[in-house]
């Protein structure tokens, strides 16, 4: 009498876990958004509601608007850095030699270091007094130049960058490997059709492996986006959000107004991120879905 | 012929050296320069340090320095505490993680697939903090190890159940079919042949939730309160933030050192699989 059905494991050995996902990740997420209609801070403990207050509050607050505005300039830097680093580092290192094996370990080394020291790291290195400006000297007392005294963190464009850039150093390693995965999983055969076609080495990443790395570029793209939107630790080492507001992302926003008591604005000033990363998750979780098919 | 041979193979060798000059380059670079730059200046006395040259130390003052740090930071009860966060969280993550991907991975109703696509939302859309820290206040355990725990658990579970799911769809439904035959349990089932078959996932999986666990700031500010429940990261943060005028660039490196080792040696342990894991599961098909 064993119908298929029994051969499986029952839906209740899943319970445990989707508890947990919902009392923990769910339900928090649905409250986030009932708590910003509320009067709910470190004065007012118990939450009241007062309807949309906090969203207009919302709209005329200059400081959410210029850190949203940074956070999407600074997870498009990100994205675009992060992935040209990655995939020339996967191209480079895709054959599992025994060096190629090391140096993917090498560059994997910075994934393992917290985001707060590799903050504190590169402040080392950028600060004015800093091991940057300490190398270059080396190369400007050549020419009988003093050490330069460029202020790398202080400069309200280019710290962004300078912040991406440690941010691509700190998770490149991950992407990396995603992007070698993705070049494994294609079929030698075709390389080797496009090879005897004549192709060139060139020729053959650009018309063969980008496309057939489409989902490998999907995932990590939408990853880098989603992982830049979040970002916290590497301000909070290096610039603390300035020069000026120049580097102050909507987490820094959360944390410093959550900090000062109004905790049902800091979760409006949270639904904005929400709202991003849901409008930059989606199309992924579709593409999950298509891959779903394939699998 | 052997012209030809000369010709072709000598190009192809001189793009291998160049490959490999740029790799290392680049490796020394990026990573070497930086690495130098904490290890050599963790060694060096204040003064000496904060000048942030990448020169050997003129006097050593290393045995000062980290025991300073041991001191300062509160390595020790730190440790402890990321300790007793990081394993019960990696443990039930997954084992309870497993369980679920098992189920998915084996069903093919589309109610089971809406609650597949519900846990792992989570790999995305981070959740929600300052919510979080009032559904730990309801419960009673907002600022403790058990709520931080349960928190990070919900969260990440979705980020285990998204690795391990896929890696299940490829052990033969076969043998857990013959087992059931023999009149196994599902849960005796899981423990004696599922779970074992996962590890190489799971080397890789619980790997990545420590470095979760052990590396994260954020929400272990919103929801650990008090000096005695500080985690290794905080108690960097700390004593840098307590540094109002210059930074003792010695002993923040000494920390980053101290803080970053264990996970390192842990790495070098498990490198192949690791990474292994990863390289299997990430994105190809």
């Amino acid at each position: 009498m064993m119908g298929p059905r029994r051969m499986r494991p029952g839906i209740w050995l899943a319970v445990p876990a989707i508890t947990l996902v919902v009392m923990f990740y769910v339900i928090p997420n649905v409250l986030n958004f009932v708590l910003s209609f509320t009067d709910w801070s470190s004065r007012r403990p118990n939450p009241q509601f007062i309807g949309t207050d906090r969203f207009e509050e919302l709209l005329g607050d200059e400081d959410v608007w210029n850190a949203l505005w940074t956070t999407l300039r600074f997870a498009i830097i990100v994205m675009v850095i992060e992935n040209i680093v990655a995939l020339s580092l996967a191209l480079g290192l895709e054959k599992s030699s025994r060096f190629n094996t090391g140096m993917r370990t090498v560059f994997f080394l910075p994934v393992l270091i917290s985001p707060l020291a590799a903050g504190y790291v590169f402040l080392g290195i950028l600060q004015t007094q800093g091991a940057l400006n300490g190398i270059l000297g080396g190369f400007t007392a050549l020419v009988d130049l003093p050490v330069p005294r460029i202020e790398w963190l202080a400069d309200s464009t280019w710290t962004l960058v300078l912040i991406a850039c440690i941010h691509g150093w700190k998770y490149g390693g991950i992407h990396m490997l995603i992007y070698i995965a993705g070049l494994k999983a294609i079929p030698h055969e075709v390389i080797e059709a496009a090879r005897i076609d004549g192709a060139g080495r060139w020729d053959t990443i650009r018309r063969v492996k980008m496309p057939l790395l489409a989902p490998a570029f999907t995932f990590n793209i939408a990853l880098t986006l989603v992982g830049a939107l979040s970002i916290f630790d590497i301000i909070i080492a290096t610039t603390r959000g300035g020069p000026g507001r120049a580097t102050e992302v909507l987490n820094m926003v959360v944390f410093q107004v959550f900090g000062s008591g109004r905790f049902s604005y800091a979760t409006a000033v949270s639904l904005v991120l929400f709202v991003v990363i849901l409008l930059v998750a989606f199309p992924l979780i579709w593409f999950l879905r298509r891959r779903e098919v394939v699998l | 012929m052997s012209l030809v041979v000369g010709r072709s193979r000598k190009p192809i060798d001189r793009a291998e050296l160049a490959r490999k000059a740029t790799l290392i380059v680049f490796a020394l670079m990026a990573v070497g320069i930086p690495v130098w730059l904490v290890l050599v200046n963790s060694v060096k006395p204040l003064g000496e340090a904060n000048q942030l040259g990448l020169g050997l130390p003129q006097e050593w003052s290393g045995l000062d320095n980290y025991s300073t740090v041991f001191e300062d930071g509160k390595v020790l009860p730190g440790l402890r505490n990321t300790i007793l966060i990081a394993i019960p969280t990696v443990s039930i993550v997954l084992v309870l993680g497993g369980l679920a991907a098992w189920v998915f991975a084996r069903s093919r109703r589309r109610s089971t697939s809406l609650l597949y696509y519900l846990c792992i939302t989570g790999v995305l859309i981070p959740p929600a903090i300052v919510a979080s820290v009032q559904v730990l206040r309801t419960l009673g355990v907002q600022g403790t190890h058990p709520g931080i725990v349960l928190f990070y658990s919900g969260a990440w579970m979705a980020f285990c159940i998204f690795l391990t799911t896929g890696f299940i769809k490829t052990i033969p439904i076969e043998l857990e079919e013959a087992a059931r035959l023999d009149g196994a349990g599902s849960l005796t089932i899981f423990r004696r042949i599922i779970f074992p078959l996962m590890l190489p996932i799971n080397i890789a999986a619980g790997f990545i939730l420590l470095l979760f666990v052990w590396n994260d700031l954020l929400y272990a500010f919103f929801m650990l309160s008090g000096k005695d429940n500080r985690t290794l990261i905080l108690g960097l943060y700390n004593v840098v933030s307590g540094y109002q005028f210059q930074i003792r660039w010695n002993l923040v490196f000494a920390d980053v050192v101290i803080v970053s080792i264990p996970l390192v040696i842990c790495f070098m342990l498990a490198q192949r699989r690791i990474v292994g894991g990863l390289l299997g599961s990430g994105t190809d098909k």
